[in-house]
């Protein structure tokens, strides 16, 4: 009995201070973020209004007519002299873009696309929105931000306020993959890495 | 076991159970426990004194109502402890204060003193009515194993609220790492 009594006690002390544990550990994540929501370091998007932009097409506000017939893809506006622009513009350097998304970089003043040159960010679904004519249009005035397409349409907008957040918002392909092996006559090129 | 012990039963838990959520969070949190005291008028030595005081006396009736079931003395300091956090709650309301409470630390961080601690002091009273009229009779082996109970159970709904937050704070910190391998734009020369 007194053993029963005294595993009893270990286990009671135990579950309490396991109690006070996970109580403070709680208690630092709250004081965490709470700090980072006073210094401005959380990351989260907020929404932006399209006004009567949404639902009109894509190559309605000039944006690139082969967006009027994607199923969904995602337009990033990219200032070349905003901090998180540059963020972002570090993790698309040099490579392919993602496959849905096209990339409008917005010079300010007199610059000519420097963030273009300096991450080597190139390609067709590249472009540059001289004069800001096509963020005006959609009342964009907060970069970086993205626009979402949906059937050709613009649907929302949003701020990109890091790079995890850009992936997060790209819509994702699915992969078509043949259902059976195609013979050479097909029209298919194969996937080759240049050197 | 008649009605009226399975009552009695219930109700030295249910007290036992408010006590094991608010004691342990506030262990490490006396120095909100001081502040609120301080904001309700008490001079802050005195404050600072009666901080742990509060905490060891929850912490004692706990054990108090488990592990000795039969005896008055925890449910009379339950009831104190109740009283004390009404008189808080009346005493904000008097001073028209939004006084911060620590009551339930982590459980319950924007918690404030006032109509609440008011309503809720017929529970508590009630709850050591029924208790007192039909006192517990169990072993103190048994009590313990209800504490624990109670304490994992806590501990359980602290994580279901915590691993979201700890989640959502990972992902900032990974956004957040990401920035310094930038230049910032306001140091890039210009021309």
């Amino acid at each position: 009995m007194t053993g029963v009594l005294a595993i009893a006690v270990v286990v009671g002390i135990l579950a309490v201070v396991l109690l006070v544990v996970v109580s403070a550990l709680v208690e630092l994540f709250q004081q965490v973020q709470q700090i980072r929501g006073y210094l401005d370091m959380v990351d989260r998007v907020t929404p932006l209004d399209l006004g009567r932009s949404k639902g009109v097409s894509a190559s309605a506000v000039g944006l690139p007519a082969a967006l009027d017939t994607a199923d969904r893809a995602l337009v990033l506006f990219l200032s070349d002299k905003c901090g998180s622009c540059r963020t972002i513009a570090a993790t698309l350097a040099g490579g392919a873009l993602p496959p849905t998304l096209t990339l409008l970089i917005e010079p300010m003043g007199d610059s000519t696309a420097s963030i273009a040159d300096e991450f080597e960010l190139v390609g067709e679904r590249v472009l540059v929105d001289h004069g800001e004519r096509i963020a005006t249009l959609l009342g964009l005035d907060i970069f970086p931000a993205a626009v979402l397409i949906e059937r050709g349409r613009l649907e929302a907008a949003q701020t990109v306020p890091t790079p995890r957040q850009l992936y997060a918002a790209l819509p994702i392909v699915q992969a078509r993959v043949p259902a059976r092996r195609q013979s050479t006559n097909d029209q298919m090129t194969p996937i080759t890495k240049e050197d | 076991m008649t009605l009226g012990a399975l009552a009695g039963g219930a109700a030295q838990v249910g007290l036992a159970a408010v006590f094991v959520a608010a004691a342990p969070p506030k262990v490490l949190a006396t120095a909100e426990l001081t502040y609120t005291l301080e904001r309700l008028g008490v001079h802050p030595a005195i404050a600072r004194a009666a901080s742990p005081v509060v905490v060891a006396a929850e912490f004692l009736t706990v054990l108090g109502l488990l592990v000795s079931p039969r005896a008055a003395l925890p449910r009379g300091l339950a009831l104190v402890l109740a009283a004390g956090f009404t008189a808080a709650g009346m005493k904000a309301l008097a001073d028209r204060e939004r006084v911060a409470c620590a009551c339930f630390g982590a459980f319950g961080r924007s918690a404030r003193l006032g109509w609440r601690q008011v309503r809720l002091f017929p529970a508590w009273l009630l709850l050591v009515v029924v208790a007192q009229s039909h006192p517990p009779e169990w072993e103190a082996t048994f009590g313990l194993q209800v504490l624990a109970t109670l304490a994992l159970a806590l501990t359980v709904a602290l994580l279901a609220t915590g691993v979201p937050l700890w989640s959502r704070m990972r992902g900032d910190r990974i956004a957040i790492r990401q920035e310094p391998a930038i230049e910032p734009a306001g140091l890039v020369e210009a021309g």
